[in-house]
C-alpha cells in the first residue's frame, strides 16, 4: 500500500473520530432541557466511537497483508482490494456523519431515501466486485496446489459477494429500515468471515506445496 | 465481450472450461481428454486465453492453464452449456434434455 493511499484512508479515520467527538460533545454541552427534548440514545457514543476504531484497525491489517511477502498478492489483486477499501472507507464517513447527525437531533431530508440509495449504492458495488474476484490473479509464486485452492477460493466468494450484493439491493428498495439495517451488519459479518476464509485457504494450499 | 461469446460458442471450448473447473491443468493434459491435435487445441487455448477466461503460468517446461472466469461468464457459460450452442442439432437436443 503506497503512502499516498495510507494517507488518503487514515484521513478517512480521522475525519470518522472527529466527527463522532463533535457530535457526542455536542450532546454533552446541551442544557438538561433541550438534552430531554432528544430521543436518548444511551449507545450512541459507543457506536460512534467504535467505528473509528474499527476502521483504524482494519486499516493496520490490510495495510501490513498487502504490504506482506509471505504470500505476496498479486498486483491486480492488490488494486482491486485497494479500490474497494478507498470505497467503503469513504462511504463509511459519510455513514457516520448520518449516524452522528441523528445522535444530535437532526432530521434526514427526504425521509429514508438517502439510506436506501446508500445501501443500494453499496449493494451493486459489493456485486460488480464479486464479478470480478474470479479474474483476479493468484498469489506470486503459486504451485499448482495453490492454483487449484485459489481458483475455487476466488469463484466461491466471487458467487457469494454477488449473491449478498444482490440480496442488500433488493433489500433496500423492499425491506423495513431495521431490517435493512440488521441485513447490512449481517452482510458485513459474512464479507469479513468469507474474506478470513478465503486467505487461510490460500495460506494452507502455500504452505502445503512448500 | 465479442470475445467471450466466441470463446463460449465452441463446445471444445466449454469443455475445456468445465475441465478446468475441477483444478488447473496443464496443456497436455487437456488435449489427451480431446481427439483433436495439438495445433487444434493450442488455437482454442489461445481463444480462451485472447477473451481472458483463462490464465496460463508457465514452470519449466509445461504450461498450466487455469481458470479466470467473472461470475457473469460462469453464468453465460452454464446458459450456452444448457442451451448446447454451437453443437450438432442432435447433439444440441440431447444436451437441451439433460
Amino acid at each position: 500500500m503506497n503512502r499516498y493511499l495510507k494517507q488518503v484512508l487514515g484521513g478517512a479515520v480521522a475525519m470518522m473520530l472527529i466527527v463522532a467527538l463533535a457530535a457526542i460533545a455536542w450532546r454533552l454541552q446541551m442544557s438538561p432541557e433541550d438534552a430531554g427534548k432528544l430521543r436518548p440514545r444511551p449507545l450512541g457514543p459507543l457506536i460512534l466511537l467504535s467505528i473509528p476504531a474499527i476502521f483504524a484497525v482494519l486499516l493496520a491489517i490490510s495495510a501490513r497483508k498487502l504490504d506482506a511477502r509471505d504470500p505476496e498478492i498479486s498486483q491486480d489483486n492488490t488494486r482491486h482490494v485497494q479500490g474497494a477499501m478507498v470505497f467503503s472507507f469513504l462511504g463509511m464517513v459519510a455513514c457516520q456523519a448520518w449516524i452522528a447527525f441523528m445522535y444530535v437531533g437532526g432530521e434526514m431530508p427526504g425521509g429514508d431515501t438517502p439510506v436506501r440509495g446508500a445501501v443500494v449504492l453499496v449493494g451493486v458495488a459489493m456485486a460488480v466486485r464479486g464479478n470480478f474476484v474470479g479474474k483476479l490473479s493468484p498469489p506470486a509464486g503459486a504451485g499448482s496446489i495453490c492454483l487449484a485452492v485459489w481458483a475455487r477460493a476466488a469463484r466461491r466468494m466471487g458467487l457469494s459477494l454477488v449473491l449478498l450484493g444482490t440480496l442488500l439491493t433488493v433489500g433496500a428498495l423492499a425491506l423495513p429500515l431495521r431490517p435493512l439495517f440488521a441485513m447490512l451488519m449481517a452482510s458485513a459479518v459474512v464479507v469479513v468471515v468469507i474474506s478470513i476464509a478465503h486467505h487461510a485457504a490460500i495460506k494452507l494450499a502455500l504452505r502445503t506445496q512448500g | 465481450m465479442n470475445q467471450v461469446f466466441k470463446a463460449l460458442s465452441d463446445p471444445t471450448r466449454r469443455r475445456v472450461l468445465q475441465l478446468l473447473r475441477e483444478r488447473p491443468m496443464t496443456a497436455g493434459e487437456l488435449a489427451g481428454h480431446f481427439g483433436s491435435t495439438k495445433g487444434t487445441m493450442s488455437a482454442h487455448f489461445s481463444v480462451l486465453r485472447e477473451a481472458d477466461l483463462i490464465e496460463a503460468h508457465k514452470s519449466g517446461k509445461s504450461i498450466t492453464y487455469s481458470l479466470k472466469l467473472s461470475v457473469l461468464e460462469d453464468a453465460l457459460l452454464a446458459f450456452a452449456e444448457t442451451l448446447g450452442i454451437g453443437l450438432s442439432p442432435d447433439a444440441s437436443r440431447v444436451a437441451k434434455a439433460r
